[in-house]
């Protein structure tokens, strides 16, 4: 892949670090769509919600959860895609590679797992405090401060930012 | 320690003259969209069996929640004689002789009968992680006492015999028995029972009556009951708080009560016509 | 039904005598003492590396009980134990060790005996647990899982971030051996029982034996008591657990210490077998989230909430790797198969024995035991089967 840097106004962005937005951006939109007005992501979000009702409605949990894993893991696939060209890692596909997975979990959490916008809005987050730690303290204390700030919504906010609560009735 | 002096608090919550009264006083509750409870007040007299009755959804186990302290009001307060009871954490109220049962059991399915109980006798038990690792001999003692405290209160509702069964075998009517036996080994001064015959055939719900006045003729205690089965109701009740949509329509004696004409409409337009009986 | 007035005369009972022993609570203990018996023989019999294997089985053991606690008995999951050892460990090295320059770094040590350095870093370790709380008490779950996931990256950070307490990624600091009573658990001074020289693994052993036993004991008879039901009924049941008289908040709270503390006694005892203490210098090491899985695997192969369960877990997550380490050359597993080093192996091995555990049989080897208990029992009784028969494979049965 061309390894020609693009300038973007003050911003220097590499090929595939483009692509990969487009793509990003492209598959997140779809999944909005996706979830909100196909069958599949209302059953989704149906059996997400209560997973009993769903199924007295007719919807087959197997089936779901089924295509909810092979979704998952196909996003997964794509992200390391990029991952592993070097404009990302710098060194390919390695034994921990799989440690970035773990910044999957803060981005999901801090919005909130039942909703997709809070994943969106999560992964801005980490990003963001990501990127600036690591510029204004320090590369080590990045990774903590994703978490740290992830501490604090689920402090002030148990379901994260966007998720409901559950309230348990007795 | 002996028997004696480990009930000893819990003797003195049994005699009738320290049963005080449970006063609900302008209770409101919303949910995002729901208003569950509206200015309810109502008083539990000592020593009394006090029924709260409505339709699906009136708002009885949320009127039970709040007393409990298991949801906070969004207005008005409940008071146990002089105490304020809104606003304390929940675990303080058994502690002050509140026990309570739940409409749909909530016992640990995998634990045997006598573990459940056990539980109740928690505000009445001491002894953390450390005592109980060592199993320190005052802790092995309390713990015989307060078992065989439970083993009777579990022979008083006729369960002794499955004393060491867990749970999840148990027929749903006695499941149902040992929740009420576990809001027995709290001590209570005030027992709050969720609809205790649900789920219960006739004999059941016979037994289930004879038990409830017996609590109240022999340990003088209060009742608070909700309860569908009007015959049950009726027959034991000395006292009737109707709640329709959150509010409260009626509140007397169960045979004015029952003739109230809101009352009626509430449970014809309900749709639960058989309810009425 | 009797009447009720039974329930108030009753009472006045004197206190019940103490329940005698039965015969099959005889057997039972009697099968404990005679594994005790071939634990404390073990020495006499294998060599220097199958001991320490069975130690780091042990450390496994220690920290999978403390889990065991917290996820299966009051059903908080937590992914943060790997932290707890890192501050058990590091507490011991500091309260044991010397202030000194080490190399380029400046070590702080408070140089107290081991054996309140040992207690020092248990509680210091629970503390650590306990501050944990005002987050452990609002989220359930995996919220709370992942949030206790923080800690192991805070951990990481940290321990490279404070050489002066840890000795720094590069080096680490050594540790003070333990010692007792002026007996040190090391290479130190000539010792021989029956002819078997006593060295620093056989010394280590029973310490750790010890350690063990203590742990087990500990956390059985917790379980059995007034706090395990507190801890089940908030697990199964929140709020009828509050409703009971359980302070929940603090039984969380209690809970997350407890099990701190196992991870911390955990901690201090990876430091003792490796003679080092140092923190990781990749987010997968000694300290990071792998070893909280391989923690929480245990927990899961044995059966959440079993303490027998978490002890076999260990066996089969940390004994699995140094057994294949240690026979590498019999079973031609030298440097051929570079890719695949016995910790890779034993990866898969517990890998495929969660899943296992996770598709038939959600109660884990607790289960399974439970079941082969129940089944000769019942073949030895002469009366008949309870008409009712508990279901099988409650996970987190109380009754370990
Ligand atoms: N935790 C909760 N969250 C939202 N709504 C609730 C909650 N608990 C109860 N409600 C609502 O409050 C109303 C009263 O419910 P409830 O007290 O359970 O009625 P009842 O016990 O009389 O059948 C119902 O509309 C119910 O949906
Ligand atoms: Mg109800």
């Amino acid at each position: 892949m061309g390894r020609r840097p693009i300038q973007l106004g003050a911003v220097t962005l590499f090929s595939t670090q483009l692509v990969a937005l487009v793509v990003g951006l492209v598959l997140i939109t779809a999944f909005f769509v996706a979830f909100r007005f196909t069958d599949w992501g209302i059953a989704m979000r149906a059996q997400a919600e209560n997973r009993e009702a769903a199924a007295l409605m007719g919807i087959r949990s197997s089936r779901v959860t089924a295509t909810a894993w092979l979704v998952a893991g196909a996003l997964a696939a794509v992200a390391v895609m990029f991952i592993v060209t070097q404009d990302f890692s710098g060194t390919g596909l390695s034994r921990s590679t799989h440690a970035i997975a773990f910044a999957a979990f803060p981005a999901a959490i801090i919005g909130g797992l039942d909703s997709t916008a809070g994943a969106v809005v999560g992964g801005v987050i980490v990003g963001l405090t990501q990127a600036l730690t690591e510029v204004y303290v320090s590369i080590p204390f990045a990774k903590v401060a994703v978490f740290l700030v992830m501490l604090v919504v689920l402090v002030v906010r148990p379901a994260g930012l966007f998720g409901t609560r559950e309230l348990s009735r007795v | 320690m002996t028997a004696d002096t480990a009930r000893a608090g819990a003797d003195a919550r049994t005699d009738r003259a320290d049963v005080p009264e449970l006063r609900v006083e302008g209770v409101g509750l919303r949910f995002a969209g729901i208003t569950a409870l509206d200015d309810v007040s109502f008083t539990v007299r000592p020593g009394t069996v006090h029924a709260l009755i409505g339709p699906n959804g009136a708002g009885k186990s949320s009127c039970f929640n709040v007393i409990c302290g298991v949801y906070h009001p969004t207005a008005g307060r409940v008071r146990l004689g002089d105490t304020v009871l809104t606003g304390m954490r929940p675990h303080r109220l058994a502690r002050l002789g509140v026990g309570r049962s739940f409409q749909n059991i909530a016992l640990s399915q995998h634990s045997t009968v006598l573990d459940n109980v056990m539980l109740g006798r928690h505000s009445l038990t001491r002894g953390g992680f450390l005592s109980g690792g060592l199993r320190l001999p005052w802790v092995a003692r309390q713990e015989r006492v307060h078992a065989r405290r439970a083993a009777e209160i579990c022979e008083f509702l006729g369960i002794a015999d499955r004393l060491d069964t867990p749970v999840a075998a148990l027929p749903y009517g006695v499941a149902k028995l040992v929740d009420v036996a576990r809001a027995l080994a709290v001590e209570p001064r005030v027992l709050l029972l969720d609809e205790p015959a649900a789920g219960l055939n006739a004999v059941e719900t016979a037994v289930m009556a004879s038990t409830i006045r017996a609590l109240r003729d022999a340990l003088g205690i209060s009742v608070l009951l909700v309860e569908h089965d009007m015959g049950l109701v009726m027959g034991i009740a000395d006292r009737v708080s109707v709640l329709d949509f959150g509010r409260l329509i009626a509140d007397g004696e169960p045979a004015v009560v029952q003739r109230d004409p809101e009352v009626v409409r509430a449970y014809l337009g309900a749709g639960d016509s058989e309810e009425q009986q | 039904m009797s009447d009720v007035s039974d329930v108030s005369t009753a009472v006045r009972a004197t206190t019940p005598p103490a329940p005698r022993p039965r015969a099959g609570t005889l057997v039972r203990v009697g099968g404990w003492l005679v594994l005790l018996l071939v634990l404390s023989g073990l020495p006499f019999v294998v060599g220097p590396g199958l001991l320490s294997a069975g130690q780091y089985v042990m450390i496994g053991a220690v920290g999978a009980i403390g889990l065991t606690l917290v996820i299966g008995q009051a059903g908080q999951l937590s992914l943060a134990h790997a932290f707890f050892l890192l501050v058990g460990g590091t507490s011991y090295a500091v309260l044991a060790g010397e202030t000194e320059q080490a190399g380029s770094e400046y070590i702080v040590g408070l140089g107290l005996p081991p054996l309140l350095a040992l207690v020092g870093a248990v509680v210091i370790s629970a503390l650590a647990g306990f501050a944990f709380a005002p987050v452990a008490g609002r989220l359930t779950g995996i919220y709370l899982g992942v949030a206790s996931l923080a800690l192991v990256f805070l951990g990481f950070y940290l321990g490279q971030a404070l050489p002066m307490l840890t000795g720094g990624a590069a080096s680490g600091r050594n540790p003070e051996p333990f010692s007792l009573f002026g007996f040190a658990f090391s290479n130190e001074g000539y010792l021989a029982v029956l002819g078997v020289p006593f060295r620093a693994p056989e010394r280590l052993w029973y310490l750790f034996l010890a350690f063990t036993v203590i742990a087990f004991l500990l956390a059985r008879g917790a379980v059995r008591s007034r706090v395990g039901r507190a801890w089940r009924a908030v697990r199964d049941h929140e709020a009828a657990a509050a409703v009971m008289g359980v302070d929940v908040l603090r039984a969380k709270a209690g809970a997350f210490a407890v099990s701190a503390a196992y991870a911390g006694l955990s901690g201090v005892m990876v430091t003792l077998w490796l003679g080092l203490l140092k923190p990781d210098e990749s987010e997968f090491g000694t300290y990071g989230l792998n070893t909280s899985i391989a923690f929480l695997a245990m927990a899961i192969i044995g059966g959440l909430g079993s303490i027998p369960g978490a002890v076999v877990g260990a066996l089969i997550v940390y004994g699995t790797p140094q057994v294949l380490t240690l026979f590498a050359d019999e079973l031609g597993l030298g440097d051929t198969l570079a890719g695949f080093s016995p910790t890779v192996i034993s990866l898969y091995v517990y890998g495929i024995a969660v899943i296992a555990v996770v598709l038939f049989e959600p109660g884990g080897l607790a289960a399974i035991g439970r079941r082969i208990a129940g089944l000769s029992a019942r073949r030895t009784r002469s009366d008949p089967a309870p008409a009712t028969t508990p279901r099988p494979a409650p996970p987190g049965e109380d009754r370990s």
